[in-house]
């Protein structure tokens, strides 16, 4: 994957403060078509500050991302949509207005491709089979268990038809089973040729997953590299581990 | 020295302004309620100075002492015993938004109404201390001078109270996080029930030292709840010190703009500060609260109804006397009123208080432009004023959070009524406007069947279109909707204008109706108020709810404005009041629930299969054989028993 030419996401001296806190300090880094990139660090690193701001929902104080070349820096989180990010919350946003398929189908109507009613809750039916929901499409999301609700928040993404797909710690609060079904559905998105950029705690997912990771501490990338290498790095087992380490 | 005498008489106004916004600061800021019947605890506790000086001979200053702990006393009760039960059963921060103001709403017309029917519309003043005193050379009256240092001395006070007491510091940390107050051992409910205490003595106070110096009236609340919540915006939502400098200025800056200009323009010049706030650094204020909650989409009712209905409408002229055709004309404006109201804010759920302000424009516009140009043309100019006015007020608010939006659309009325009848005396110098046109009644029946017929198909297109969904999605979590690519601004403030244009073209068309119009009458806050109530009470959400409200309100009011016209709004209020408390999804949500009564067995029953099939998540871990009532023979009515069956169901 280090063979890929252009960068698709392209992130340089990303700067957020919040008050005195520098949430993001200078953070850079680059991610290929085609590769699946680990976002790690603890608590109050800056990782969901970081995907806040690539998805527009955070303008940055300074700094640069590029989408394809394109810069998208400080544009509406519905413009980044419509240039190809598309990604989950880290708790699940599953208004109850609408149901199961209708919350997919909406993504489909605006998102990328403007299709119609009809369209559009065809292909919701196709994406939530995808992820692999089987609850009834019309349930509400107040009657869905937590891994239903996950899945439809990725079968939503999706249906933005992004270049690059953001998880927000997608797979946390899994029980062990649904934890192997969720890395396999990771996957199987990347094999079909998803870029992914996923923040996550389970180191577990992030070593089978991800060909390349991110370290985030205090607002600055502290390591990349593949997940041996930067796992091994001093300063990432400092962070983890403490002082002593 | 002219110059210096204005300067103390803004900076006397302007003390009035930092306490009330300080007081309205706590109430909203700490215990969350937006509270628009501010103004009225000012008015009442004016009202209070002046009869206490009149009847007893109590020196204000006396009535100070007395006043501040009752109205503390007295606004403590409201919160625990009845804002405090209310909000609390709200979900989530957009409804508890809504139902506070709208309550808040139906006190302001309550307590109005009551002052009115007791004191009547006249002004009252007295004379306490008015002994002119020689300050740095410029003369202020001794009162004056009084109000000024009480103003300033007693926001002084509260600043350091905020942030150097405990207790202070305990409501600062339930403004910054209301959620996480308790986790720190902050009891949010009494300190909650403390600040909006406090909030309402300092309104009173307000009152008192106001009604040392300005004649008090039943309706001066509301202009200083709308003053109130511009330098609280303007200084900051939790900021004492933000909400002192920015009353002063407020208070300076009217003070110039009448002596420089004119003094009817100060509503606009109110007006033009707040719209420069908001578009210049509303970031500083308080963000964007995430709404949610809106309820699924209603299955319309059997086509033949709405047709057969269409058509009793179509032909009832032919049939209805006078009375009774003026009475459909009344049903017909509100229908139009409140769908086009809830077109907007039932979707959206930002509550707009500007119904009187779109309706108003329309008539005036056609009693501007009919008689001496054409009908048609007073109509287009009436669309085009809309579509300039909604447009401005959306951009100007609905990128922000909803509040800023209420509290534009609560003062737009007042502020467009200001702009008309300044126009109209300064400029055309007349004080009302005679209407002859050749419009019968049936003519105006058959244009608002019309409209109501246009908006009602409008919504119905929208409900299956993609917009439809855009909408609802934008309803329940706008962070989602802009997530998913939609343009959240363009939609809302489209919606808003179409909504707008509604409530303008019934104002233009039912115009013809009056011979007589001036300000007072086209820009009346009734119409506003009823709309709301309206389409609340018949539920705002779907497209038949707001007309299910409009026929039995319209027959009340008629009623009501026949039988007890000096209490009218005193019950329309508690009327208002009592739909909050008892139906706070509208008689929809109710006929909804009934329906939903009726099938709960069968929801219930999907549900387990669901449950049963997924195998896993919280509700199907634990089931170990396929539940017994799967038949449906032994699934009982109603949602607690299904919702033990869900849970008490082992083998």
């Amino acid at each position: 994957m280090s063979a890929a030419p252009a960068p698709l996401l392209e992130v340089s001296g990303l700067t957020r403060h919040f008050g005195g806190l520098a949430a993001l300090d200078g953070v850079s880094f680059t991610v290929a078509r085609g590769e699946v990139v680990g976002l790690i660090g603890p608590n109050g690193s800056g990782k969901t500050t970081l995907l806040n701001v690539v998805s527009g929902r955070l303008a940055p104080l300074a700094g640069e991302v590029r989408l394809g070349g394109t810069p998208i820096t400080g544009a509406t989180p519905e413009a980044v949509c419509r240039a190809g990010i598309a990604g989950t919350f880290q708790l699940a946003r599953i208004p109850d207005a609408l149901d199961a398929r209708d919350n997919v189908a909406v993504a489909a109507m605006y998102g990328r491709r403007r299709l119609e009613v009809a369209a559009a809750r065809a292909e919701a039916e196709r994406l939530l089979a995808r992820v692999g929901f089987e609850g009834a499409r019309s349930a509400q999301a107040d009657a869905l268990p937590y891994f239903d609700l996950k899945r439809i928040e990725l079968a939503r993404a999706l249906a933005c038809a992004p270049d690059l797909l953001l998880l927000d710690e997608w797979l946390a609060g899994l029980n062990p089973t649904e934890l192997e079904a969720g890395i396999e559905l990771v996957r199987s998105l990347n094999a079909d040729g998803m870029t992914i950029v996923m923040v996550e705690h389970v180191m577990h997912a992030i070593r089978s997953l991800c060909g390349h990771i991110v370290v985030l501490d205090a607002g600055r990338v502290i390591a990349s590299g593949t997940p041996e290498v930067a796992l091994a790095d001093a300063g990432v087992m400092r962070v983890y581990l403490g002082e002593s380490a | 020295m002219m110059l210096l005498d204005f300067l103390l008489a803004g900076l006397v106004i302007g003390g009035i302004y930092a306490l009330i916004s300080i007081g309205l600061n706590l109430q909203y800021g700490v215990a969350r309620v937006l509270n628009l019947a501010y103004g009225e605890f000012l008015m009442l506790a004016g009202y209070g100075a002046f009869w206490g000086f009149t009847l007893l001979g109590l020196s204000p200053v006396l009535t100070l002492f007395v006043g501040a702990p009752l109205a503390f006393a007295l606004s403590w009760l409201l919160f625990t015993y009845v804002l405090h039960p209310l909000l609390g059963r709200a979900q989530d921060q957009g409804k508890r938004e809504i139902d506070s103001i709208l309550s808040t709403f139906g006190l302001l017309f309550v307590l109005q109404g009551v002052a009115l029917v007791a004191w009547s519309g006249t002004d009252r003043a007295y004379s306490y201390l008015s002994v002119p005193l020689n300050l740095f050379g410029a003369v202020i009256g001794a009162n004056r001078l009084l109000v000024l240092v009480a103003a300033l001395a007693l926001s002084g006070g509260v600043y350091a109270f905020l942030r150097y007491s405990p207790v202070g510091r305990a409501m600062r940390a339930i403004a910054v996080s209301p959620r996480t107050a308790p986790l720190v051992g902050i009891d949010v409910a009494r300190y909650s029930a403390l600040a909006f205490a406090a909030g309402g003595a300092l309104a009173a106070v307000a009152g008192i030292l106001l009604s040392s110096f300005v004649g008090i009236n039943p309706t001066i609340g509301a202009a200083f709840t709308m003053k109130a919540l511009i330098v609280v915006v303007m200084g900051g939502i939790g900021h004492v010190l933000g909400g002192l400098v920015a009353g002063l200025m407020l208070g300076l800056a009217e003070t110039l703009a009448a002596l420089l200009l004119d003094p009817g323009l100060i509503t606009v010049i109110n007006f033009a500060i707040f719209s420069i706030v908001l578009l210049w650094r509303p970031q500083g204020l308080l963000g964007a609260a995430a709404r949610s909650g809106t309820q699924g989409s209603l299955r319309l009712p059997k086509q033949a109804i709405p047709v057969a209905a269409l058509l009793a409408l179509i032909v009832a002229p032919r049939f209805a006397d006078a009375y009774w055709l003026s009475l459909l004309v009344n049903i017909l404006t509100y229908i139009a009123l409140a769908t086009g109201w809830a077109f907007f804010s039932g979707a959206t759920r930002y509550v707009s208080l500007a119904a009187s302000a779109f309706f108003g424009v329309g008539a005036y516009a056609v009693a501007i432009l009919a008689p001496d140009y054409s009908y048609g043309l007073a109509l287009l100019a009436a669309v085009a004023v809309s579509i300039v006015l909604s447009a401005f007020v959306g951009l100007a608010t609905l990128r922000l959070s909803g509040m800023y939006f209420v509290i534009f659309t609560f003062g737009l009325a007042t502020l467009v009524s200001a702009i008309v009848s300044w126009w109209e005396f300064n400029i055309a110098q007349k004080a009302g406007r005679h209407l002859f046109l050749s419009i019968t009644t049936t003519h105006i029946y058959y244009q608002l069947l019309a409209l109501c017929v246009g908006i009602i198909a409008l919504w119905m297109v929208r409900d299956r279109s993609r917009m439809g969904f855009a909408l609802k999605t934008l309803g329940a979590d706008e962070t989602v909707a802009r997530q998913v690519g939609i343009n959240t601004v363009a939609l809302k403030v489209g919606t808003f204008v179409v909504s707008s244009v509604v409530m303008t073209l019934a104002g233009a068309i039912l115009a013809p109706r009056w011979s007589y119009m001036d300000a007072t009458i086209a820009f009346n806050p009734n119409t506003s108020f009823l709309t709301v109530i309206m389409a609340l009470l018949g539920g705002a959400t779907s497209v038949w709810g707001p007309m299910l409200g409009v026929v039995p309100l319209v027959l009340i009011s008629d009623y009501l404005s026949v039988t007890v016209p000096n209490y009218f709004s005193v019950v329309l209020g508690l009327v208002l009041l009592g739909i909050v408390f008892l139906i706070p999804d509208g008689l929809i949500g109710l006929l909804r629930r009934w329906r939903g009564h009726l099938r709960r067995p069968d929801l219930a029953h999907r549900l387990h299969a669901l449950a049963d099939r997924i195998g896993g998540g919280p509700a199907g871990r634990n089931r170990v054989s396929p539940p017994a009532g799967r038949n449906g023979i032994a699934a009982p009515k109603g949602p607690a028993s299904s919702q033990d069956q869900s849970q008490a169901r082992q083998p």
